[in-house]
């Protein structure tokens, strides 16, 4: 089963939901407008906009509120992608060029900033000052939590209670607010707002980890890129937490290749990590942090939106790309 | 002169505001424009603004300017230099949501657009400057204009202060373009030159606030009557 058939009912809402971010990436530039077509196009699972929409429908859902609030989220999402292909120089992106490939760094960062500031401007139609200090807070957060990445890149001493700081920086709290906001846009209360902000909390986390696992498990086709790559960037992720937790001599073996960056090595590595029982621990960590989306997802009103929820949770616990 | 020390006490909080043990590591501090310190002081005081107001609304919109600053030195950073690289991206990222998150907390949601706006303003004359096939001459002088003073002419309007508009648009045109040879616009010096005298005759003439008289006036007779890199000395 596709994510895309979990919520058929919202369908009519996220297609004005697209519409909405046809018009925010809207420029009067050709090539920022072909950059903001082009990663429209691109797609993407669209996980915020979704979880916004099915928040919406804990209160008094506003299609006109909540779409604001679903377009202003992806296009933060997108200006963060336009940024991070930068600071990762990546040439692909989906399998299209990225922005900084198909011209240089300073249309991306233009373009990015553009969005961002697009995106803003699409949430100041909204009056609630809450869901503005709620998305701002966010934002500081995920810089900072980015910015900590590079800090502790290469840096075998870490632990992974920073690694789990760092995922709900980077990915977590996003997915938390689209929920949190979602509820907000609607006036739904706070004790919903709060409910769907940890239900999105631990789905982002699970989600991250999943993620980490498949940059191992994943073959190069299914990844667009080869396995590993996070570990090649100096990223250490939760599967390699827990083997080197297991296996003592790997950490020098890390640290070795970080010096030579031999890519042999680096295949002996991955499949040490592979073999090592890192990946079932780390899964399973993923499966912790589902169980208490759904505990989290339990207590919420039933009806279509609470149904989704708990599949998409379930859905993205199986995922295998 | 009570202004300047004014500004200047400002200017520190925006600093410690922006302070982060690691970026400043690798990456330089974008040094405040003076001029639009003291345009954006002055629109704010001449609007009632003070204390702790003022000075919470004047760091939002010079972190703007500082994220915006930042972002511009990308393609200044060698290859080779990777932190530097993408410590510049986050950098100016981080000094965005900070000016968002500020704002935020002072309620005013208003400003928030209104520089999300002159944001939106500024990137895309950028992209019109640097990345257009066939640029007009006027498209020049224009895309520096609203690169220069987009983000300051949206907060002119938000604070009801149209009339300025003019004003803040040609002096920091001419202030931008007054040393050409380092600057970002020093390819199209030819196309501005007429521009800039244009702009300087405009200066004398045009409104400025009331409360810019005292500082102002002095750094306007140095922009007039000072040297400018696009114009011949006199006699």
């Amino acid at each position: 089963m596709k994510l895309t058939e979990l919520y058929t009912h919202v369908k009519k809402d996220l297609q004005q939901i697209e519409k909405e971010l046809e018009q925010t990436i809207s420029s009067q530039h050709p090539i920022m407008q072909k950059a903001g077509n082009q990663l429209l196009k691109a797609g993407g699972k669209r996980i915020r906009p979704v979880f916004v929409v099915l928040s919406g429908h804990f209160g008094n859902y506003d299609i006109e509120s909540v779409k604001k609030v679903a377009a202003a989220l992806e296009t933060i999402h997108m200006a963060s992608l336009v940024h991070d292909d930068v600071i990762d120089d990546a040439e692909l992106r989906r399998g299209a060029k990225t922005v900084k490939a198909a011209y240089d760094n300073k249309v991306a960062m233009y373009t990015g900033d553009f969005l961002f500031a697009k995106a803003i401007e699409l949430m100041s139609d909204i009056h609630q000052i809450a869901a503005h200090q709620i998305l701002s807070y966010a934002m500081k957060e995920m810089s900072l939590g980015e910015i900590q990445q590079i800090k502790e890149q290469f840096d075998l001493n870490q632990n992974v209670r920073q690694y789990l700081r760092r995922i709900k920086r980077k990915t977590a709290l996003l997915i938390a607010i689209s929920c949190q906001l979602g509820a907000i846009a609607s006036n739904a209360s706070i004790e919903l707002q709060q409910r769907l902000y940890r239900f999105g909390y631990s789905v982002g986390m699970a989600y991250q980890i999943t993620d980490d696992i498949l940059d191992f498990t994943g073959t190069e086709k299914e990844l667009g890129k080869p396995a590993g790559g996070d570990l090649r960037q100096g990223n250490i992720t939760l599967p390699v937490f827990y083997a080197m937790q297991q296996l003592p001599g790997l950490k020098g073996k890390i640290g070795r290749f970080y010096e030579t960056m031999d890519e042999s090595e680096l295949s002996s590595i991955i499949d040490t990590i592979k073999t090592s029982g890192a990946i079932r621990r780390a899964s399973n960590t993923a499966q912790s942090y589902l169980a208490d989306a759904l505990v989290a997802a339990d207590g919420l009103p039933a009806g279509q939106a609470k149904n989704s929820m708990i599949k998409i949770a379930k859905y993205i616990g199986r995922r295998k790309f | 002169m009570r202004i300047i020390q004014e500004v200047n006490k400002l200017n520190e909080y925006v600093l410690q505001k922006m302070e982060h043990s690691f970026l400043k590591e690798y990456v330089n501090v974008p040094q405040l424009n003076q001029d639009k310190c003291l345009i954006t002081y002055l629109l704010l005081a001449e609007s009632g603004y003070e204390g702790e107001e003022l000075q919470e609304l004047y760091a939002a919109v010079m972190l703007v300017q500082c994220a915006l600053d930042t972002h511009e030195t990308i393609l200044k950073i060698r290859d080779s230099h990777i932190k530097e690289r993408q410590l510049t991206v986050l950098a100016g990222d981080y000094y965005s949501s900070l000016y968002y998150f500020m704002l935020s907390v002072c309620e005013d949601v208003s400003l928030i657009r209104a520089l999300s706006l002159g944001i939106q303003d500024v990137n895309e004359n950028k992209m019109r400057l640097f990345y257009s096939k066939h640029i007009k001459p006027e498209e020049v002088t224009n895309s520096i204009k609203g690169m220069e003073a987009g983000i300051l002419n949206r907060v002119a309007r938000h604070l009801k202060k149209e009339q300025y508009i003019p004003f803040i648009t040609e002096f920091l045109f001419v202030s931008a373009t007054s040393h050409c040879p380092d600057s970002l616009f020093s390819d199209y010096h030819l196309q501005i030159k007429n521009d800039v005298l244009l702009a300087r005759h405009k200066l004398k003439t045009q409104k400025q606030p009331l409360s810019l008289k005292p500082v102002m006036e002095k750094r306007m007779r140095g922009l007039l009557e000072g040297p400018h890199y696009l114009l011949p000395e006199e006699g």
